[in-house]
C-alpha cells in the first residue's frame, strides 16, 4: 500500500500545478488522469499508475523509477544506467534518460526540447533547509540555433500541505521574467525525494516522477 | 531584446503583414516594419492581371533582401504577359522607441528593366499595442502620383540596353509623393488595412491593361495556420486582390530537437582500490585485449551511426578517427564518441583524442580532450570542455592504425530525382520528376568511385523550345536537347581522389563524368587552417562537353576552366566567397556569393557573376544571379540525419558565367567539421 499512497502524493501534485494559470493545459490532461483514477477505483481495480508500477516490480528486480508527461500522455519506467560526481543517470526502455543530483531532476536527454543540464544546488540546499525565501536554479537548453541558452531563475521553496503524513510537500516557484517554472517536492523522514513533478522545458512541460526504490 | 538596444524603448518593429511586393507593408505601399531576425517569407500575390511571387528574407535584424518573378498581364500591344525579376532590399534605419517612428530606407527593383523600380522611406509609430500608422514619401513608381516636387533634380531614364545593372542614377530622383496607411490587428489572426498609395500605375494606365478609379486600398489579412496567412483586398476601386504568405524561420525548427536515443553516459574511472586491474597498464601490451577493446569500441559507434576508421591504445592515450554518418552537428558525434570511450577505455587511458573524417576519407579537425575534464564537465555548462579541449589540424597529431576496410565503404540509393527550370517566358515553371539510381565505393581510403543513372518518370522539361540564340559556346543553353535525348542518362561517374598532403592542405582529383553537360579532368587545393575563418583554393579543370545522349560520348566542344577561391566567415554565421578565374564559355570574370550560414544547418545566400561576356551576348538576365536556400533535414523532422535539401533560384540557364559543377568541392566537405563549426554546434557534444 505504501505505492499506493506515493502515486496519490504524484497525482495530487499533478492537480495542484494544474491550478497554475501557466500550465492550463496540463492541469486539464492532469485532471483526466485522475478522473481515470477515480473511475478505476470505483470500479474495484487498481489504478492505471499503480497498475504500471506492480506489474513493473514484479518485473525488475531493484531500483525503479516512474515517470508520466501529461503533456504526451506519455508513462514510462526507468532504471538506473549510470553515475558520475553525485549525478544519478536513468534510462527508459527506448533510450530516454532523465539525470537526478539528489534526487532533483538536472536534464533530460531523448525527449525532444529536453534540458541540456541544470545548476539544482541551491533546491537541493533548500530542501535541506525545509524551505527558501530566495535560491538560484539555472536550466540550460539549445536554443533552435542550437546555442545554449541558459536561464537563471529566481526561486522560492515552501513547504505545503502534504496528503500523505509520511512524507512532506514542498513547492518551488521560479521565475525569469516571463519564464515560470513550478517544481513540487514530496520528501520522506529520511530526506530523500520520493516522489515530484518537475518542470523540464516549454515543448514538454512537466514530469511527475515516482521513485519506487526500497 | 529591450535591453540589447542602446535606447531602453527601442525595439524591433516586427511587421503585422506583408504588401502585395511580399516585404514588410500594407497593401500596395511598405511600411517602416521588419520581419523577425532570419524570417524566410514566400508570397503569391495576385490583383487584376497582375501577379507576383516573392521570396524575401531577414539578412540581419536590419537589412531585408527579395527576389520578385512577376507577371503583368496585357503588358504589350498584342495582350501578351511580361514577366519580370526583380531584386529588393531594405534597411531599418530606426527603431521604434516611445515617441519615435521605426523607419525603414527601401530599394524596389533596383536591377534591369526596372518596371516596379521605386525608393523611400517610410516611417511607422504603433499606437497601443494593436494599431500602426505609417507614411512615408516615394520616388519612382512610388512617386507617380500627386507628387510634391522633385527635390533632387530629375530622373534619368533607365538605359534598358545595358539592363542588369544597378540602376543606382535615379535613385531618389524625379517626382516624390507622399503614401499613408493604418494597419489594426483586431486579434491574434485577424488584421485590418487601409492605405492611400502614390503609385499611379502609369504605365499600365497607357497600355490599357488597368484603370486606377482610386488611390485607395483596403483589405485584411487572415492567418489560417502558423505561418499560413491569407489576404484579401479591395485594390484601387477596381479590383479584388487574393494573397498567400508563407513564413519560415530558420530559428524556430518545425520539431524541437534531440528526440533521438539518449547517449549512454560518462562512466568515470573506478579508483585503484575498486578495479586494481583497470589500472595495470600491461593491458596494452596483450594483443588480444586491445583487438577486443578496438571490436567493442567499434561496435559501440556504429550503433550511434558512427564508423570507427582508424584506433591506437596506448597505456595512456587513445587515437581515433571516425566518420560520423548520422548526426548534421560533427560535435555530437565527438561527444557520443567520447562518452563510449569513457566505458570502454581501462582507467590508464588518460588522454583520448578524436579526428573527424569528412565525407570523402578527408580528415580534418582533431579534438584532444584530458578524460578527467569529460569526467567532470559532463553535468557542467558546455563551454567548460570547450574551453579543456584542445582543437588541432588533423596532420598535426600522430595518426592511428588504420582498420581494415568492409561492406560499409559501399552505399546505393533509389529514389526519386527532381528537377526544375524556372523564368522561361514561354513556360514559366518546368519540372521533371525522375527516379535515380545512384552508388558510392570507396576502394582505399580517399579514392572514391561514385555514379548515378537518371530515369524520367514524368516532366515538360524535354519540351523547352526556346532554340539556344547563344552566340558564346553552347556550354549550357542547350538544355533543352540534353533532356530530350538524355533520358535515361548517366547523371555521373566519376573517381576522386582526397589528400590532405601536408598540414593546413587539401587536395582533390575527379576524372570522369562530372556533371550532365560536362566531363574530364578536375584538380583542386584547398589551404584551411582547421581554426581559421579565412580559406583560399585553387581549381583546375579541363571540362569536354559530353554528348546529348548523356552517355560516353564527347562533342567537339573542350576548355580548360577553373577558379582561385577565397572563402572567408565572418561572425554570427555571415559568409563571403569569391571565385576569380575562367568558366565553361571561355570567359574570365569572379562570383562573388554573400551568404548567412546558422549554426542549425540552415543557409541561405545570394550570388552574382560577372565575366567579359557583354550583357548583349549573355542574352536574357544580362548576367547570372541566383539565390541559393539549404535546409537540413533534422530541422524539418527533429530525427538525427546529415541529409539537407537544396535549392536554387536562378535565371534561365545562359552560357556566361557558367562554373563546372563538381562533386566534392573541398571547402563544403572541410567545413562542417573545423574549428569553427564544432564551437558553433558545442552545445549538442552533450546531446
Amino acid at each position: 500500500m505504501k505505492r499506493l499512497s506515493l502515486s496519490t502524493l504524484a497525482l495530487s501534485a499533478l492537480a495542484a500545478c494544474g491550478n497554475d494559470n501557466t500550465l492550463t493545459e496540463f492541469g486539464q490532461i492532469a485532471g483526466e488522469f485522475q478522473g481515470l483514477v477515480v473511475r478505476s477505483d470505483d470500479a474495484g481495480e487498481l489504478p492505471p499508475f499503480d497498475a504500471f508500477a506492480t506489474q513493473l516490480d514484479l518485473l525488475v528486480d531493484g531500483p525503479l523509477l516512474v515517470g508520466f508527461i501529461p503533456e504526451r500522455q506519455a508513462l514510462a519506467a526507468l532504471v538506473p544506467f549510470g553515475e558520475n560526481a553525485g549525478h544519478i543517470s536513468w534510462s527508459t526502455e527506448e533510450k530516454q534518460s532523465l539525470v537526478f543530483r539528489r534526487g532533483v531532476l538536472t536534464s533530460t536527454r531523448g525527449l525532444g526540447d529536453d534540458l541540456m543540464s541544470s545548476e539544482v544546488s541551491g533546491t537541493i540546499n533548500a530542501l535541506a533547509a525545509g524551505g527558501s525565501s530566495g535560491h538560484t536554479r539555472t536550466y540550460r537548453y539549445l536554443d533552435g540555433n542550437g546555442a545554449t541558452e541558459t536561464i537563471r531563475m529566481s526561486c522560492t521553496l515552501t513547504s505545503i500541505a502534504s496528503p500523505d503524513p509520511s512524507a512532506r510537500a514542498f513547492q518551488e516557484s521560479c521565475a525569469e521574467g516571463t519564464k515560470k517554472a513550478t517544481n513540487t517536492y514530496f520528501v520522506d523522514r529520511g530526506g530523500n525525494i520520493v516522489s515530484s513533478v518537475e518542470y523540464i522545458s516549454a515543448t514538454v512541460g512537466t514530469i511527475a516522477l515516482i521513485n519506487l526504490s526500497d | 531584446m529591450a535591453l540589447a538596444a542602446p535606447n531602453a524603448f527601442a525595439q524591433e518593429q516586427l511587421a503585422f503583414s506583408t504588401n502585395s511586393y511580399g516585404i514588410p507593408g500594407l497593401l500596395d505601399m511598405p511600411t517602416g516594419e521588419s520581419f523577425p531576425d532570419a524570417e524566410l517569407v514566400t508570397t503569391f500575390s495576385a490583383f487584376s492581371s497582375f501577379s507576383r511571387n516573392t521570396l524575401a528574407f531577414q539578412f540581419s535584424p536590419r537589412l531585408m533582401g527579395a527576389f520578385r518573378y512577376s507577371r503583368l498581364g496585357d503588358f504589350f500591344p498584342d495582350n501578351s504577359a511580361l514577366f519580370d525579376r526583380s531584386f529588393d532590399f531594405s534597411a531599418q534605419v530606426l527603431r521604434e522607441g516611445q515617441y519615435q517612428p521605426s523607419v525603414v530606407i527601401g530599394f524596389q527593383d533596383i536591377l534591369g528593366t526596372g518596371i516596379y523600380q521605386s525608393e523611400y522611406i517610410a516611417a511607422t509609430k504603433t499606437f497601443g499595442n494593436d494599431i500602426r500608422i505609417t507614411g512615408g514619401l516615394g520616388w519612382g513608381r512610388l512617386g507617380s502620383y500627386n507628387s510634391i516636387g522633385s527635390p533632387f533634380g530629375d530622373r534619368p531614364e533607365i538605359d534598358v540596353g545595358l539592363g542588369g545593372r544597378v540602376n543606382y542614377q535615379q535613385w531618389f530622383r524625379g517626382p516624390v509623393a507622399p503614401f499613408a496607411g493604418v494597419a489594426w490587428r483586431t486579434t491574434d489572426k485577424l488584421t485590418l488595412k487601409a492605405e492611400y498609395s502614390s503609385d499611379a500605375y502609369v504605365q499600365e494606365a497607357s497600355n490599357g491593361s488597368f484603370d486606377r478609379n482610386s488611390p485607395y486600398n483596403v483589405g485584411f489579412d487572415y492567418e489560417l495556420a502558423r505561418g499560413v496567412t491569407a489576404s484579401g483586398s479591395y485594390m484601387y476601386g477596381n479590383a479584388i486582390g487574393l494573397q498567400l504568405a508563407f513564413t519560415a524561420n530558420p530559428l524556430n525548427p518545425t520539431f524541437p530537437s534531440g528526440q533521438e536515443e539518449a547517449p549512454s553516459p560518462v562512466r568515470p574511472r573506478p579508483t585503484p582500490l575498486e578495479d586494481p586491474e583497470s589500472w595495470d597498464p600491461a593491458w596494452a601490451e596483450d594483443p588480444q585485449t586491445v583487438a577486443s577493446l578496438k571490436r567493442v569500441i567499434g561496435d559501440a559507434l556504429e550503433k550511434q551511426g558512427i564508423i570507427l576508421d582508424a584506433i591506437t591504445l596506448e597505456p595512456a592515450v587513445a587515437r581515433l578517427r571516425i566518420r560520423n554518418n548520422r548526426y548534421r552537428a560533427e560535435a555530437q558525434a565527438i561527444g557520443r564518441t567520447t562518452r563510449i570511450l569513457t566505458r570502454a577505455l581501462p582507467a590508464t587511458v588518460r588522454t583520448i583524442q578524436i579526428t573527424s573524417v569528412a565525407e570523402g576519407g578527408i580528415p580534418t579537425a582533431a579534438l584532444t580532450f584530458d578524460r578527467a575534464d569529460v569526467e567532470q564537465f559532463e553535468f557542467a555548462d558546455p563551454q567548460a570542455l570547450l574551453n579543456a579541449a584542445q582543437i588541432t589540424d588533423a596532420k598535426a597529431v600522430p595518426r592511428p592504425e588504420a582498420l581494415p576496410f568492409t561492406s560499409r565503404r559501399f552505399r546505393w540509393s533509389l529514389g526519386p530525382s527532381f528537377a526544375v527550370s524556372l523564368f522561361d517566358p514561354d513556360q514559366p515553371v518546368r519540372a521533371k520528376l525522375g527516379l535515380r539510381l545512384a552508388a558510392e565505393v570507396e576502394l582505399s581510403r580517399g579514392v572514391v568511385f561514385a555514379g548515378a543513372i537518371d530515369k524520367t518518370i514524368v516532366g515538360n522539361l524535354d519540351e523547352i523550345e526556346r532554340e539556344s540564340d547563344s552566340t558564346l559556346p553552347r556550354v549550357r543553353s542547350d538544355i533543352a536537347e540534353y533532356e530530350r535525348q538524355g533520358d535515361p542518362s548517366i547523371e555521373y561517374l566519376t573517381g576522386a581522389w582526397y589528400s590532405r598532403p601536408a598540414k593546413d592542405f587539401f587536395s582533390r582529383v575527379t576524372v570522369g563524368y562530372f556533371e550532365s553537360m560536362f566531363g574530364g579532368v578536375s584538380g583542386e587545393i584547398l589551404w584551411k587552417p582547421i581554426d581559421s575563418r579565412l580559406a583560399l583554393g585553387v581549381e583546375l579543370n579541363y571540362a569536354m562537353q559530353r554528348d546529348f545522349d548523356q552517355r560516353f560520348g564527347f562533342q567537339d566542344y573542350s576548355v580548360v576552366t577553373g577558379h582561385a577561391s577565397a572563402y572567408y566567415e565572418m561572425d554570427n554565421g555571415y559568409n563571403m566567397r569569391l571565385h576569380v578565374g575562367r568558366y565553361l564559355a571561355g570567359d574570365d570574370g569572379a562570383t562573388l556569393a554573400l551568404g548567412r550560414r546558422f549554426a542549425n544547418g540552415w543557409e541561405v545566400g545570394a550570388y552574382v557573376t560577372q565575366t567579359n561576356v557583354t550583357f548583349e551576348e549573355f542574352g536574357e538576365g544580362s548576367f547570372d544571379k541566383g539565390i541559393r536556400i539549404t535546409i537540413p533535414f533534422d530541422w524539418i523532422t527533429g530525427q538525427p540525419s546529415r541529409n539537407r535539401a537544396q535549392a536554387t533560384l536562378r535565371s534561365l540557364s545562359r552560357d556566361g558565367g557558367a562554373r563546372l559543377i563538381v562533386d566534392g568541392r573541398l571547402y563544403d566537405r572541410v567545413r562542417d567539421s573545423d574549428a569553427q563549426a564544432l564551437e558553433n554546434n558545442w552545445g549538442r557534444f552533450w546531446r
